[in-house]
């Protein structure tokens, strides 16, 4: 109970230093920080930055929220490079939908291991590069449902969990859970389940004996 | 009653405990009086207006100790405010056939609570476990309501996500995160939201009294007449005394407020005697109106069914009876509001659970709106089955001897009893969530 600092205010994250790559507008962003986190989003683009700060300022403002969350207009491979000593790394570092987009992916997941601190967790999620996920993320979403604009994603760059999982390994970092996400376009409602074949995230932990 | 209820809720429930809650009530420094005057040893007598409590509202308020505190009230007599009822009997104006309903266990089907009452022991009861001042009553009105807009285009997109702005009548301004309208069946926040409602008058007006019975009951007696039905339900804890419900045409309701008292008793007893056989129960004769200094003996009010079509907007929420009012025939119409609060406070837990936003508009509706508009849709139009096929009036060929048949098969088969109790009672909603911080 204690840990989870469940017995006065509910703050699950407090004093959890975590950082939000590819934040985008800042959803899960806000959300760490309502459950207690000290928050670093990135984003590389400088339009999402300024639409973040921009809600930021009209759903935080004047709750002691607003000092934990700081958006920077940087890459994950900018930050890693920053980043001197163990006070410049993060308990928690999430990057939600972005692995898919990134030219080279053996060095973001370099720049977010490198990020992480020893002992600290990493979450991911992703598309699957399967015939299922092609049918469903980008023939069903982008062109028959069109939820997402045609050429979001590109099915070629998508990643299976054990390419990713190679390269967490590489950096002293092991899986240690896996779930797939079932949308259901009908209810608009988002499950989680056990097959990984179309979206699935990642949770991750880095080894504590890592140097 | 149903902002009562929340607020219980809330304040004691994990995760929303913390919750900084401002309760705008008109009535507030009222109530807080009313109190006082409950607290002297006196005999309750109840006033007119009544709720019947299901045995999940019962629940409910005995796990938020909202009971406990009314028996504090009165050590000496602490079930001085609960009048269960053991039993219900329903017939027709044909005195052809009836439905009788019993309490399968120990626990009563129900119970009949005076309103006032209720109410102050809920504020009572909060304000027992509050001292931080994280809870602010205020009594006054709110002038004008202002939430954040929402593109026309696609309801989930919000055009800034700024707090919802109360203006009060006297100039103040109130900023929150989320606004539960929970005002009653004439909402002024609805209106002031403009959230359609759809809905009808059921051309029917109920006249509500206290009446003292010839004897002792614990049975809720209720006769349809073809102007609509008449109950009678055991208001006080001894039994004597009984609540009569008449709901009838609105210029029968007028002609029944005419009356002297004396009058009016004669034509109650008229109403649940007229014709009657073998068959049907024996309601007890009323005797005399219960009448209380500076309270009227009698009041009437209209009767409609209205359902709103969306409950949540963003940082916008209607509760209990601004969103729904049903007929008062079944004693379900607060009953539906109270899970309405036992739900909202789910769907609270959850955006403080992940993180969300309080008055997030797809928390809202996702845990709020969809399984509260289903939940109460079902049962208004469940209620609204029975009332039609009650108000087929005798003139119709066969129509009261089929309907007589029905009622009787329908007494004979204890499983089809067995699920309209449960369902009647809300053994449907789990409690789970609620409480658990004193």
């Amino acid at each position: 109970m204690n840990h989870y600092n469940l017995e006065d205010d509910f703050r699950p994250f407090k004093n959890i230093k975590a950082l939000d790559i590819g934040c985008g507008g800042g959803l899960v962003a806000e959300s760490l920080v309502r459950l207690g986190a000290n928050v670093t989003a990135l984003d590389a683009s400088y339009n999402n930055i300024e639409i973040a700060n921009k809600h930021k300022d009209l759903a935080l403002k004047s709750t002691p929220d607003y000092d934990r969350l700081n958006y920077l207009h940087c890459t994950a491979e900018q930050l890693a490079a920053e980043a001197t000593n163990n006070d410049d790394l993060f308990d928690l570092v999430v990057s939600f939908e972005v692995i898919e987009h990134v030219a080279d992916v053996p060095m973001f997941i370099n720049s977010i291991c490198s990020l992480t601190k020893p002992g600290g967790c990493i979450m991911l999620s992703t598309i699957n590069r399967t015939l299922r996920s092609y049918a469903l993320a980008i023939a069903a979403a982008e062109y028959i449902l069109k939820i997402v604009p045609q050429g979001t994603h590109d099915w070629k760059k998508f990643l299976t969990p054990s390419e990713i999982q190679v390269f967490l390994n590489k950096k002293n970092v092991n899986v240690d859970r896996a779930t797939g996400v079932f949308y259901n376009p009908l209810t608009e409602n988002f499950t989680l389940v056990n097959d990984l074949n179309v979206n699935y995230m990642l949770f991750a932990i880095k080894d504590p004996k890592t140097l | 009653m149903v902002g009562g209820t929340l607020l219980n809720c809330l304040t004691k429930s994990k995760m929303t405990n913390k919750l900084k809650i401002a309760v705008i009530d008109k009535n507030a420094t009222k109530q807080a009086e009313n109190t006082n005057v409950q607290n002297e040893d006196k005999p309750m007598v109840p006033g007119i207006r009544v709720s019947a409590l299901t045995p999940l509202t019962i629940n409910l308020f005995e796990r938020l100790s909202v009971f406990d505190t009314l028996r504090n009230r009165r050590p000496t007599n602490p079930n001085w405010f609960y009048s269960p009822f053991t039993g219900m009997r329903v017939w027709d104006q044909s005195n052809l056939s009836s439905v009788s309903f019993n309490a399968p266990t120990s626990d009563p089907l129900g119970c009949i609570m005076d309103n006032d009452i209720l109410v102050s022991g809920l504020m009572e009861n909060v304000k027992n476990n509050i001292q931080d001042g994280s809870i602010q009553v205020i009594d006054g009105e709110v002038s004008a309501i202002k939430l954040p807009q929402q593109a026309h285009h696609n309801p989930n997109l919000i055009v800034g996500d700024e707090k919802a702005v109360l203006t009060m009548r006297d100039g103040s301004c109130i900023k929150a995160s989320l606004l539960v309208g929970c005002d009653g069946v004439n909402s002024a926040i609805r209106s002031m939201a403009t959230v359609p409602s759809l809905g009808w008058d059921y051309k029917q007006r109920a006249l509500v009294a206290t009446i003292r019975t010839s004897i002792p009951h614990s049975i809720a007696y209720q006769r349809f007449l073809s102007t609509g039905p008449i109950a009678m339900l055991p208001c006080t804890p001894d039994g004597l005394c009984s609540n009569i419900v008449w709901s009838t045409t609105p210029e029968h309701a007028y002609f029944l407020m005419t009356l002297e008292a004396d009058d009016l008793v004669k034509a109650i007893n008229n109403a649940f005697h007229d014709g009657q056989t073998n068959n049907t129960p024996d309601a007890p004769m009323a005797l005399e109106i219960v009448q209380q200094e500076k309270k009227p003996w009698r009041g009437a009010f209209p009767l409609r069914r209205m359902h709103v079509s969306e409950y949540v907007r963003s940082r916008f929420a209607l509760a209990g009876d601004a969103a729904h009012a049903i007929h008062p025939m079944a004693g379900q119409g607060v009953n539906l509001g109270i899970v309405d609060a036992v739900q909202m406070t789910k769907c609270l837990q959850e955006c403080i659970r992940s993180g969300a936003d309080l008055g997030d508009v797809i928390m809202l509706r996702k845990h709020y709106q969809s399984v509260q508009f289903k939940r109460n849709e079902l049962m208004m139009d469940q209620l609204e089955f029975i009332k039609r096929s009650f108000d087929v009036g005798p003139n119709v060929p066969l129509f009261p001897k089929v309907r007589a048949l029905g009622m009787s098969i329908l007494d004979k088969t204890d499983f089809i009893k067995d699920k309209v109790l449960k369902f009647a009672s809300g053994s449907d909603v789990k409690l789970d969530h609620i409480g658990g911080i004193i």
